[in-house]
């Protein structure tokens, strides 16, 4: 899965330990994800969406949908 | 093994201090109840009651008991990720200790390799589990 992450991110000025401390995980975890090393559940997916106020299939994609 | 405690939100920071603080207290219980109970088996004048060897054998229990709570704990005040990784390190452990005592088993009976005791299987559990804790982090960094 690819998502929008780390794009969001930048226009947000936010660092990655901001996210994290938004959504209450791991900088790691916030790492994982914009490096597509790990996809993260859909209430994480969720939670994601709200903080960035977007649909959540804004911010993520099938990798098949995005290559084709 | 916890996290860097820089990498963690605020929520998480407390809870892996209270596990540091928790582990450390049952550490300190472990080796107390040991010597104690090593004190009161060898070193008592008269032989004791069987059913009282047993009671002071099964002591050491109570801080491992404390040990697995604390680490429970700990375990569910983790994000998503932090699970995973957990649960993955614990499953190579697993792995590697059961399959590695299972294979010496049949060592030590058709080849005569030397007998190890089971006190070992639990802290070749934790070794691995460390080890296996190290390696799994390090592929979602």
């Amino acid at each position: 899965m690819r998502n929008r992450l780390k794009v969001l991110r930048a226009e947000r000025n936010w660092s990655q330990a901001d996210l994290a401390d938004h959504l209450e995980v791991s900088r790691q975890s916030v790492n994982a994800i914009e490096t597509g090393k790990y996809d993260p559940s859909l209430p994480l997916a969720f939670k994601i969406a709200r903080v960035f106020a977007m649909p959540i299939e804004q911010i993520f994609s099938e990798e098949a949908e995005v290559s084709a | 093994m916890t996290c860097e405690p820089g990498d963690l939100p605020p929520k998480a920071k407390q809870a892996s201090r209270a596990y540091v603080r928790d582990m450390a207290i049952a550490a300190v219980v472990y080796v107390g109840v040991v010597y104690g109970a090593v004190t009161l088996i060898r070193h008592m004048p008269m032989s004791l009651p069987q059913w009282l060897v047993i009671v002071i054998a099964l002591t050491p229990l109570i801080p491992a008991l404390m040990m697995v709570r604390t680490y429970m704990t700990y375990l569910r005040s983790m994000d998503e990720l932090g699970r995973r990784i957990q649960t993955e390190a614990w499953l190579i452990s697993a792995a590697v200790v059961g399959l590695g005592t299972f294979t010496y088993s049949f060592l030590e009976e058709w080849a005569h390799f030397p007998r190890i005791d089971l006190v070992w299987i639990f802290p070749a559990l934790i070794f691995f589990w460390g080890l296996a804790s190290f390696i799994v982090r390090r592929r979602y960094t």
